[in-house]
């Protein structure tokens, strides 16, 4: 027989398993259930779920910002009302520090959202979107369906890494041996995101969660288009490789015809509001995007922010630093005076935006203009870590012994 | 539950189904950029000091071996090099000025001034900061192999085992003046544990990083497809 005859009959077999629909389990909503997890397997579930949350936490990836997770468990509220109070669950939310659009739910009903999705969206509407479609897979427990399910693919999945790196292979024309060493790569593909049936329930549960929090349902579909920026990150779509998880394009349609045929009278979108309530989470997703080289990127993000706040000091400061970071020589340094001497406007206390002017001013040669600034930062930040070498540079300056 | 099945679900949770988030694309390559467009725009490297973890007790002697292999190599190729000692001496210079060498953040200060000093003063084209790292290589049977290198694990007692073994190898980034990498390639230098029966034990620091050979044969694998 031919090798590629049976690599092809392998390759067809192993897509036709994964296609093969996981909604055999008859699993009751988690409104309809009386005790929460309803069996030790479940129990196990939440056990391993916990067990990732608190990996998140130990290696520092968690953005805490009380305001945002107030704002966020707000959105929830107004989406689920009280069909939640009898089982005394409360929506908890926690924000991951990564640039990825991401978002995610435990069995037990804490949302992760990544810094990445917040600032990838840009009105309430968007994000209610998203966060709506995590909360239908947590009311319909869909990561306990798709547990019950994998009961029945176990079998087949054991020792195909290599198959699947063939096929991640083919996606992206490299072949990734260390994955393919690990056998990990099966794992994650076959169990990187839910199963077409189960993603299409949430996309639809999710637009009705969205009315009934009197959220703009037609946003849902600029939410997903969104979710394409993921590709400045090299992260390739599991869903376009294998046929059990549904394509981002043909969710956008189906959403798209869905909010064709609802009644919804849109409200109004208030996208500086949303800015401006998520100020914080943008600025610090603009600096992970920077520690990525994406300064173009960090700046949009930035700009948004300062269309809607242009006081706010810490995005002016950073818009600054994009251009520090992507062009350290310039040749033209204006872009970055302009934006440091804007955030000094906002906020005179500034201080890394009086030093970062001063740095700047000392490039330029414009001796006099950074000795005020670096006098203006060392006021500010007397036992700054670096105050000893800005110190020096002024001394130099000066003409002193640096 | 299975650990197996505990697996699964962990990415079950992390895959959330809202179009990708899935994994990224291992790059076999050394070149994060296209080798036509390196050699374009690298000419002249400015080298940076070795650096290793603490812990490792990189001798003085095995990090100038490195430093050594890597200009050699560069100069074959025909870069031109700022020495690392340019930048050894701005660092100095920088720590000089801060109050407490052993506070972190005075130190890290430092480091990112030296740095921008270092930008502000030289003209090059992209910066080589090597490193040592360790990796876990695989190991069967008493030999390991890993990034490019082969070594026998030394052993006392009898039996044939397989996992994986702590070892070193040297990292190479070379980035540009924006601190993005351009090219990063890896060399393995040597196996830092021995067997013991069953038991796998740390070797002395004593005893890593003596064998000249290996590491001028790491930088090579290293930075072969300079």
């Amino acid at each position: 027989m031919p090798k590629h005859f049976t690599w092809c009959v392998a390759l067809w077999s192993l897509l036709a398993v994964l296609a093969l629909p996981t909604q055999g389990a008859k699993v009751a909503p988690i409104t309809d259930l009386e005790v929460l997890p309803e069996n030790e397997e479940e129990a196990g579930l939440w056990e391993v779920s916990r067990e990732h949350e608190q990996g998140i936490l130990d290696r520092g990836e968690r953005y805490g910002n009380p305001e945002v997770e107030a704002f966020l468990a707000d959105m929830a509220r107004r989406m689920l009302g009280t069909s939640l109070d009898r089982h005394e669950i409360a929506i908890e939310f926690f924000i991951v520090r990564r640039p990825t659009l991401s978002a995610w739910v435990y069995p037990y009903g804490k949302v992760a959202v990544t810094t990445g999705l917040l600032a990838g969206m840009d009105n309430d509407s968007q994000l209610a979107a998203i966060i709506g479609h995590e909360l239908a897979h947590f009311i319909d427990r869909h990561s306990y369906r798709e547990l019950i399910a994998d009961k029945r693919q176990s079998a087949v999945g054991k020792g195909l890494g290599f198959l699947a790196t063939a096929l991640v292979a083919k996606q992206t024309g490299v072949i990734d041996t260390r994955l393919m060493k690990t056998g990990q790569i099966w794992t994650d593909l076959v169990t990187s995101g839910y199963s077409r049936e189960l993603e299409h329930d949430a996309d639809a549960e999710g637009l009705a969660l969205m009315a009934a929090g009197q959220y703009t349902q037609r946003e849902a579909v600029p939410a997903f288009e969104a979710l394409a920026q993921n590709d400045l990150y090299g992260v390739v779509d599991v869903a376009a490789i294998w046929s059990s998880h549904p394509k981002l394009a043909d969710r956008i349609e189906n959403l798209r015809a869905a909010i064709a045929d609802s009644t919804q009278v849109a409200g109004p979108i208030d996208t500086n509001a949303y800015r401006r309530a998520l100020a914080t989470v943008f600025v610090v997703n603009a600096q992970l995007d920077m520690n990525e080289h994406h300064h173009e990127h960090a700046r949009a993000t930035l700009a948004r922010v300062l269309e809607a706040a242009p006081d706010n000091g810490w995005a002016q400061f950073f818009y600054g630093e994009t251009w520090r970071r992507e062009q350290p020589d310039g040749p033209d340094l204006s872009p970055r005076i302009e934006a440091y001497a804007r955030a000094i406007s906002a906020d005179p206390d500034l201080a890394p935006a009086h030093r970062e002017l001063g740095m700047a001013y000392r490039q330029q040669g414009a001796t006099a203009d950074a000795i005020a600034a670096f006098d203006h930062y060392l006021t500010l930040a007397s036992d700054a870590p670096d105050a000893g070498i800005v110190r020096s540079y002024r001394a130099e300056l000066a003409g002193g012994t640096p | 539950m299975t650990t197996q099945t505990a697996m699964r679900v962990l990415f079950w949770l992390v895959g959330l189904g809202l179009g990708g988030t899935a994994i990224e694309a291992a790059d076999p390559s050394p070149y994060l950029i296209s080798r036509d467009e390196f050699r374009r725009d690298v000419k002249v490297i400015a080298l940076m000091p070795v650096e290793a973890p603490a812990w490792m007790e990189l001798p003085a002697a095995a990090a100038a071996r490195i430093d050594r292999a890597i200009a050699n190599r560069l100069t074959k190729e025909k870069y031109a090099l700022l020495p690392a000692t340019t930048y050894a001496r701005i660092q100095e210079k920088m720590l000089s000025h801060i109050d407490d060498p052993t506070d972190a953040r005075q130190r890290s200060a430092a480091t990112e001034h030296s740095l921008r000093e270092l930008l502000l003063r030289h003209r090059f084209d992209a910066f080589l900061q090597p490193r040592v790292v360790r990796v876990d290589a695989a190991y069967e049977s008493d030999r390991s192999e890993w990034d490019g290198t082969k070594q026998s694990v030394k052993h006392k007692g009898g039996g044939k085992f397989s996992g994986k073994v702590a070892a070193s190898s040297i990292e190479i980034t070379i980035a540009d003046r924006s601190q993005r990498p351009l090219f990063r390639g890896y060399g393995g230098i040597e196996v830092l544990m021995h067997r013991v029966d069953k038991q796998l034990i740390p070797l002395p620091s004593s005893d890593l990083f003596q064998d000249d050979k290996r590491i001028d044969k790491a930088v090579t694998i290293a930075l072969d497809e300079l």
